[in-house]
């Protein structure tokens, strides 16, 4: 019926998003070059490793992004964004770690992180009364959070992280990375339900209450990130900005305040000042870090070159120098953008849900992405000072994994609903007018 | 291989991975550049998609508000005289924002921020339900809500009579008052390619007088005073048209 010049089946066209073969053509072939590439490492043998991630990660990929994108209408190049930094982390690692080990957990958490991440689709689609699930929520993630409190094990100068022996495996867990989600959840769910400020005051104090937590576990970057998501979805919901530059006060006035009480803060901020100050001790992590991008130059050393390990957290906290190192300054430069791309994409499906609860979730979720990447990346090239946080979806780290391709599965989950949407709402029109 | 190929081999690799990596990005860029492109298209052809229904303005607007004049309403939003509120009431009785407007499954929650009431029929109160074809009104501003498809449960299945007749006919409509099956009625109406129902459904109302044959055939159609049925015509939106501005003048 193109009676006013309607015409449904472009507009149906211009729903479904554009073509990516491109980007899944090129997903695939980074995949497959790197690990050939690293198969032939080390001199004399062939790594057998390397080369059966050479056809199972494409072989993964393929099968993930064709049963995905079959069964919901989710935005496709969102989910190869997400696959192309799965597989950079993947190939990085493996370029640079000593022990086949390390591969072999990552890849095993992203495989279970595949179905944590269908988990999440389906979650978000089937969710009808999310304020529901609130309190039981709130709760239980206290209890996880303070956990470590009690049976924790101290890492790296912080008490958050549970161990689990089973048999001869000795399984770390990480409860903050876990409790960021369901904060962004909490946040969401309540802030989505009315417009009164009073009431908005009761998921901030839940946030505040996992913020003394962490303070008492000392994982400041945690805080960091948890303060960060606060403070912005509070103002996303609110539009209240005197408010929020009044919590960015008192969080400006609580890092003070660290820096006089806390020693671990002033180490830090003077790292960052001047990280040759204490070369071999304190600032030993940075300066390795910013050799290690030093010494990669524009093009990088070459995957499988150059001295990444001499780098402290090479895996995980500090693997952007690693990339940085092994790639060159364009490809960092080129990761920075698929990030922001990404973030981009959540934005529109943010900005396009039909109900406040999806929309401050998939905003929250993309915040949570982006502050975690600018807080990684900017501590590992001395813009801010160093906080303990992974870099999302390449970091080695099994929490942080699965937490984040949950977080991952919910903003596809939320870009399918919006998507089913906009064409029921299509063939509404379309029937509505054909009875011209 | 030997570690002095594999270093060649590794450090020719850069340019490849550095190309790919751009190809991804620039392509991804691109993407996101159509795709913002084509919504916007889309929200231009068809802004209507995401409101679940229209308010209508009936009597009482100001020098803004013209009687007849459709505001769209969202699924979720808030009322009010505010530009920023979704449903926009540029009236001396609507406060800045006046209440907040839920889709449920029975109809439209409408709950007012504050002191402030809407009136429904007789009963006033600060949380009300509105449904398909509710007069309501705020202060001096009085409204009707209109909603597409019936609160969005879809209708797709016909009846077992044949309703062919009543489509044509509105008097043989009369005689069968069921809200039922003048739904159906009007679905049918409405999707099947009747240009004919239409003609004959719009020539009692367009004639002379438009005004006041369209306002008799809402009241005409009206069921047993409860929620009035959509007429096929009060569905179609937002492509105004000369003769849409001459029905409500």
């Amino acid at each position: 019926m193109a009676r006013y010049g309607l015409d449904y089946d472009n507009l149906k066209k211009l729903v479904l998003r554009s073509n990516t073969a491109i980007l899944h053509t090129g997903v695939l072939l980074f995949q497959v070059t790197a690990m050939l590439l690293l198969t032939f490492k080390t001199p004399g043998t062939m790594d057998n490793q390397a080369l059966f991630f050479a056809v199972a990660m494409p072989v993964c990929t393929e099968v993930v992004y064709r049963i995905f994108g079959k069964i919901w209408p989710l935005d496709r190049a969102m989910l190869l964004l997400f696959l192309f930094l799965l597989s950079v982390g993947l190939v990085t690692l493996k370029s640079i770690s000593r022990y086949p080990d390390t591969p072999w957990e990552q890849s095993i958490f992203m495989a279970a992180g595949f179905f944590v991440m269908a988990f999440g689709i389906v979650f978000v689609r089937r969710l009808r009364s999310w304020e529901k699930l609130v309190p039981c929520l709130a709760v239980l993630s206290v209890i996880f959070l303070a956990l470590p409190l009690a049976f924790g094990v101290w890492k790296n100068g912080a008490k958050n992280w549970l161990q689990i022996k089973t048999g001869s495996m000795i399984i770390s867990i990480q409860p903050s990375e876990f409790i960021k989600i369901s904060l962004i959840y909490i946040l969401a769910a309540c802030f989505s339900r009315n417009a009164r400020l009073r009431e908005s005051i009761v998921p901030v104090l839940i946030a505040g209450v996992f913020c003394v937590i962490l303070l008492v576990e000392k994982d400041l970057g945690a805080v960091l990130l948890f303060y960060l998501t606060t403070v912005g979805m509070f103002y996303a919901a609110t539009s209240n900005l005197t408010l929020t530059l009044v919590g960015l006060a008192a969080g400006a006035a609580a890092s003070v305040y660290a820096y006089q009480t806390m020693n671990i803060v002033k180490e830090r901020v003077a790292v960052f000042l001047n990280p040759w100050s204490d070369p071999l001790n304190n600032g030993y992590q940075l300066v390795q870090a910013l050799i290690a991008i030093g010494s990669g130059g524009l093009f990088g050393s070459g995957l499988g070159l150059g001295a990444p390990r001499n780098v402290p957290l090479y895996y995980s906290d500090f693997i952007f120098a690693s990339i940085a190192e092994q790639y060159g300054l364009v490809f960092s430069i080129a990761l920075i953008a698929v990030y922001v791309l990404l973030l981009m994409r959540g934005l529109s499906t943010a900005a396009n849900a039909r109900s406040s609860f999806h929309a401050l979730l998939a905003f929250g979720i993309v915040l949570l992405i982006g502050a975690q990447t600018f807080v990684n990346i900017g501590g590992n090239i001395k813009l801010i000072p160093m906080t303990g946080v992974t870099l999302p979806y390449i970091s080695s780290g099994g929490s942080s994994l699965i937490s984040l391709m949950l977080a991952a599965g919910m903003l596809l989950g939320i870009s399918s609903i919006n998507a089913e949407d906009e064409d029921e709402d299509l063939l509404r029109l379309q029937i509505r007018e054909a009875g011209r | 291989m030997s570690s002095d190929w594999y270093t060649l081999l590794s450090m020719g690799m850069r340019y490849w991975f550095i190309g790919l990596v751009i190809v991804i990005v620039f392509n991804a860029w691109r993407g996101a550049l159509r795709d913002s492109r084509n919504a916007r298209k889309l929200r231009n052809s068809a802004p209507i998609t995401g409101a679940i229904g229209e308010i209508v303005i009936t009597a009482g607007g100001g020098r803004h508000l013209k009687t007849g004049s459709r505001i769209p309403v969202p699924r979720e939003g808030l009322l009010g005289s505010s530009r920023r509120a979704d449903v926009q009431l540029d009236h001396r009785d609507v406060r800045r924002f006046h209440a907040r407007l839920e889709l449920r499954e029975n109809g439209l929650l409408a709950e007012t921020l504050g002191h402030e009431l809407i009136t429904l029929g007789k009963e006033s109160g600060k949380r009300l339900l509105l449904r398909n074809g509710d007069r309501f009104s705020i202060g001096g501003l009085r409204m009707l809500l209109v909603m597409y498809d019936d609160n969005g449960l879809p209708h797709g299945l016909p009846d077992d009579d044949d309703d062919l007749f009543d489509a044509i006919d509105p008097k043989f409509s009369r005689k069968k008052k069921t809200k039922r099956s003048q739904t159906t009625a009007d679905q049918k109406g409405r999707s099947s390619a009747g240009s004919r129902n239409r003609a004959s459904v719009r020539s009692g109302k367009t004639g002379p007088e438009p005004s006041k044959k369209s306002s008799k055939g809402v009241r005409g159609r009206k069921t047993s005073g409860k929620s009035a049925v959509l007429m096929p015509f009060e569905s179609r939106v937002f492509k105004y048209s000369k003769d849409t501005e001459k029905l409500w003048k």
